[in-house]
């Protein structure tokens, strides 16, 4: 019996080779894609999981709710976390991680810059559970002047000479001039999916000072709970907070550093992080996807069980069981699927590389997830495949059994099963269309995001960006010297760089201000005189800093900033005084007045809205330098650009930046996730579009004989392949008219989290159903054109 | 063997009742050759599918073997189909995902026939029928009466004890349907109770008894 339905199933794959085909390859497809979904929910959902100690390991952080404003930033810099460890006996251990902001180091007679060089306590390894490759955990540290380097450092400086015992030179903002340190210690480099990614850790100078801005990291003992600690804050911040007005002001919080990178979104995070909301969109597209191509599967079986209703029947008169048909229907969907599984495996392992080189992350399913996965849907596929098809086998039965011959025969009755195809198809297409549009947005937002920077002039940019203090004291130098070579067009500096993030804010006087605003702050950024011009932000009102007179007491206000001290018309606030109140010497911003008012230039993401700031010009903090460059002399901007360097700036290395690459960088999320949407929606497209081909087929054939007759009867071909296209015309509309609402709702929903937003176009929509109804229009039309064409007298063969 | 007790057959429409069998009394003893006669739409082929357990009755009492077919498991059912009906239908209904000699040997693999002895029977019935070199070919690639040809081997083969047949030779040439008439007599002969639904007068000859159908009632010659 079994060799009879297995000769069965190969009769019904071997005589439905297109459908056997399309059934595959849509499976197929979708399990793939699954495949790379479900891998990059969990590599997003890694981070931070590989210490021993995650669950323990909590980063402490603090808001600043002062009246008006709130800030929230990643590390701390306050000198009363150093009483942690005696006030809280559940801290086992208290690290420090001082972040040298794009330090400058060298080695060997290299210079470079990283990023991943940080100052740590001397528990660090132990804390997180780090084995060293070279070097005791517990000693590396112990010493001032110690340097730990991670395995690619030592790779790439040292070669294969050992490190330990050799010298590295340090120096960055605010530590100006170089220092040297030793190798104690070689660290494994910190895997993809770590918050943060230390190249080389030092030892602090004095563990005892606590002053310095850094990330907090408290390991808490076993078996104790972050509540413990948190219950605690209030009366911690009563022992050891003196001013009352600040210990209000003060929140105190805990996160466990597994949630760092999907659920943080404080200022100067170490680096960027994810958004847990990418994971959200993508498993709607999950969920889609596995809708669609449920629906598909639903429809296939339908279809091929109608299409074997003579074979079902006629068996029956034989004394064959239902169950047996059942069985055989269910070992072929065991086979549809172990095929379907195989070869996307398959296909899996191929474009792994490829697709995570694209997406640049780590997407590696253990054997194990995959193995689950697989079983899953095996079940899923062959319960949905039994389930569709044991309906048609029973409704026979309550029809008494014979009237299910000749109502398939009669092509009547069908017309119920065809309407449930027709609704499996329209929901298909809803969700195509839906996913259309919705990738369309997301796209656009995403370019909207990419394409607005700072003012209108975006081309042709290079930034140096976090330079070294001797280099900032060296700028009008670097700029003189730049500025005579033909290619340099202009040359501007800034505290911040291009997608930087504007971070420094301070209380302030301004002439007419409230009594209740004394505590507000407004944020600063320092520039040098010309960055208006150079960037094309728009004055306005007031005037522009001079650039070749004295700004010493000119602020200027963005328009963000203008709403924020209450004014609405921008005239109003000129010639007012201001005055910043900051804990620096007089000479560093002086009470001047405000001289102009400039449109919200984007300097950051533009995920949120612009903050309210003012723009100073004060050459001391422009830590990063913008070079304008004439395009057509790329080549030799660089060469000149180094030349220039060596010249001012012998003792650094010069590491450029193109504009585009920091914003790029900035949006790099956005950037993968668009990617990896448009590759699903053509996946989704694509399934939708195998499934109207096979009801476009099954339907056809089911009117063959109509055509046929029609055509004995003198229709033309073209009538024909109008009234053929028709039925599946109507349903790409009623699709539509489903899905653009429910697409328009969500995609607004979504768009809600952005501070600054695209139009969601009305093009979108008709370019959407456009694109739906031209794929249908060619999926039918190639089918109803075949059949239009055939002979009569083949479809009208004996029957 | 079969009973047929004031038997009613209709289909409700949304206003109206249609009847298409009224008060059918049948009796019908193992080993007779019955044929059925009547106009289209009399009711002929619904009698037969009702007798063979493809149909339900609305109304009435139908006893296969002394017992009532609307107390038959379906377990049972599906053992008459297996052991003691064999069918050939009007429309033929042969397996179009099989080739002649498939579609000929299905009721034997259903009935657990071993292999061997399938393909002796298979052979022979192919050879009975002249089919032999059509046997690879599929029920599209025969002609209408070629098809019939291996709907009458299907339902033979097996050697039901009742043969349930509609219109037999209705797409023959008039002397390969004297073959078939003879066959089914000499099938008949050795045992095989017989109901033949024919519109030729010299068909039903062959049968022991005519039933003729008129409008849903019985009448008998
Ligand atoms: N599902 C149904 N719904 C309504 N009427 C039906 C249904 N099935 C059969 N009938 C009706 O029952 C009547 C008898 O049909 P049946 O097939 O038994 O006729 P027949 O005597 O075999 O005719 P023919 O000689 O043409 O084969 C017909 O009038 C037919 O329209
Ligand atoms: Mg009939």
């Amino acid at each position: 019996m079994l060799r009879f339905h297995l000769k069965m199933i190969k009769r019904n794959f071997l005589k439905d080779k297109k459908f056997l085909f399309n059934n595959i390859l849509g499976l197929t497809l979708a399990f793939t894609a699954i495949l790379f979904i479900y891998s990059w929910i969990t590599y997003e959902k890694s981070f931070d999981k590989f210490y021993e100690n995650s669950s323990r390991i909590h980063r402490f952080t603090v808001e600043f709710a002062d009246a008006g404003s709130s800030r929230h930033f990643a590390r701390v810099n306050t000198s009363w976390i150093k009483e942690f460890p005696g006030f809280f006996p559940e801290v086992e251990e208290m690290v420090r991680l001082v972040p040298g902001r794009n330090s400058s180091l060298k080695i060997n007679n290299n210079k470079f810059y990283s990023q991943g060089v940080f100052s740590t306590d001397s528990n660090f390894f132990n804390a997180f559970n780090v084995k060293l490759i070279q070097g005791n955990a517990n000693a590396v540290l112990d010493a001032p002047k110690c340097a730990v380097i991670n395995q690619s450092i030592a790779k790439k400086y040292f070669g294969n000479e050992n490190p330990i015992g050799k010298q590295i030179d340090w120096a960055h903002q605010q530590v100006p001039d170089f220092s040297t340190f030793t190798v104690t210690g070689i660290m494994p480099d910190f895997p993809k999916n770590s918050h943060f990614h230390p190249e080389i850790l030092l030892s602090l100078d004095d563990p005892s000072q606590f002053a310095q801005w850094n990330y907090l990291y408290l390991l808490l003992k076993e078996n104790t709970k972050p509540e413990a600690i948190q219950a605690k804050f209030s009366s911690f911040k009563n022992t050891y907070i003196e001013d009352e007005k600040s210990r209000e002001s003060l929140v105190f919080h805990l996160q466990n550093v597994q949630d760092i990178h999907l659920y943080s979104h404080k200022d100067r995070e170490i680096e960027l992080n994810g958004d847990v909301r990418s994971i959200t969109v993508l498993s709607i597209v999950a969920i889609v996807l596995l809708v669609v191509i449920t629906l598909n599967y639903i429809n296939f079986q339908i279809a091929s069980v109608l299409e074997r209703n003579t074979y079902f029947n006629v068996s029956k008169t034989f004394g064959a069981k239902r169950k047996s048909f059942v069985a055989q229907l269910a070992l072929e969907s065991v086979i549809l699927i172990f095929i379907s599984s195989i070869v996307s495996l398959g296909i899996y392992m191929l474009a792994l590389p490829v697709v995570a080189n694209w997406l640049n992350i780590d997407l590696i399913l253990s054997t194990q997830t995959t193995l689950v996965i697989y079983l899953l849907a095996l079940l899923f596929f062959v319960f949905l495949g039994v389930g569709c098809s044991i309906y048609p086998v029973f409704m026979s039965k309550m029809n008494g059994t014979i009237s299910s011959l000749r109502i398939f025969n009669s092509g009547k009755s069908t017309s119920t099963d065809f309407s449930v195809r027709r609704v499996l198809v329209i929901l298909q297409f809803v969700g195509g269309i839906g996913l259309i549009i919705a990738t369309t947005v997301i796209i656009k937002q995403n370019q909207y995001l990419l394409s607005s920077r700072i003012g209108n002039e975006q081309d042709n940019i290079i930034n140096l960006i976090k330079l070294p203090r001797k280099a900032i004291d060296n700028y009008e130098i670097l700029k003189t010297e730049l500025l005579k070579y033909p290619e340099i067009l202009d040359v501007t500096a800034t505290m911040e760089e291009p997608a930087g993030e504007v971070m420094d804010a301070f209380s302030y006087e301004l002439e007419g201000m409230p009594e209740e605003d004394k505590d507000k702050v407004i944020y600063v950024l320092t520039t040098d005189d010309n960055f208006n011009r150079f960037y094309g932000n728009e004055i306005v009102a007031g005037e522009d800093f001079s650039e070749n007179g004295d700004n010493t007491t000119k602020y200027l206000i963005n328009e963000a900033g203008l709403k924020f001290f209450g004014y609405t018309n921008p005239n109003e606030i000129i010639g007012k005084r201001f005055k910043y109140n900051i804990p620096l010497p007089e000479k560093f911003f002086k009470e001047g007045y405000i001289a102009g008012v400039i449109n919200d230039f984007h300097i950051s993401t533009m995920q949120s809205s612009e903050k309210p700031m003012l723009l100073y010009n004060q050459p001391f903090f422009n830590y990063c330098v913008g070079i304008k460059y004439d395009p057509k002399r790329t080549s030799d901007v660089l060469v000149t650009l180094q030349n220039a360097w060596t010249k001012v700036n012998p003792d650094f290395a010069l590491q450029h930046h193109f504009i585009d690459d920091l914003y790029f960088k900035l949006y790099k999320n956005q950037i993968r996730q668009s990617r990896f949407l448009i590759l699903l929606a053509v996946v989704v497209l694509f399934i939708s579009s195998l499934g109207l081909f096979s009801i476009a087929v099954y339907g056809i054939r089911k009117r063959t004989k109509e055509i046929g007759i029609r055509k004995v009867n003198g229709a033309k071909t073209g009538e024909v392949i109008v009234l053929l296209n028709q039925t599946f015309v109507k349903w790409v509309i009623i699709s539509f008219v489903i899905a653009a609402p429910i697409a328009w709702f969500a995609m607004n929903k979504w768009l809600e989290s952005f501070a600054y937003k695209t139009e969601i176009s009305w093009w979108i929509f008709v370019g959407a159903g456009l694109f739906i109804f031209a794929i249908a229009l060619i999926t039918v039309s190639q089918q109803s054109f075949k059949a239009a064409r055939r002979n009569p007298v083949e479809a009208l063969r004996y029957e | 063997m079969i009973q047929l007790k004031k038997i009613d057959k209709y289909y409700d429409a949304k206003f109206q009742r249609t009847f298409v069998l009224k008060g059918v009394n049948l009796d019908i003893e193992q080993g007779e050759f019955i044929s059925i006669m009547g106009p289209s739409g009399s009711g002929k082929s619904t009698l037969l599918n009702i007798i063979g357990f493809l149909d339900e009755p609305s109304q009435g009492e139908y006893l296969f073997l002394g017992d009532p077919a609307n107390k038959l498991k379906e377990k049972q059912k599906v053992q008459y189909h297996r052991s003691h009906i064999g069918f050939i239908f009007q429309a033929f209904h042969l397996i179009e995902e099989l080739n002649v000699y498939e579609n000929i040997e299905t009721p034997l693999v259903y009935r657990g026939v071993k292999g061997k002895e399938r393909k002796a029977l298979v052979a022979d019935m192919l050879d009975r029928f002249n089919i032999v070199a059509k046997k690879d070919l599929f029920p599209s690639q025969l002609s209408g009466g070629q098809q019939q040809l291996v709907a009458i081997a299907r339902a033979i083969i097996g050697k039901p004890k009742l043969l349930l047949a509609d219109e037999p030779t209705g797409n023959l040439h008039s002397e390969q349907g004297e073959m078939i008439m003879k066959l089914l007599k000499k099938l008949n002969d050795e045992g095989m109770t017989i109901i033949q639904v024919t519109h030729s007068k010299e068909n039903a000859e062959y049968g022991d008894r005519i039933i003729t159908l008129k409008d849903g009632y019985v009448r008998e010659k």
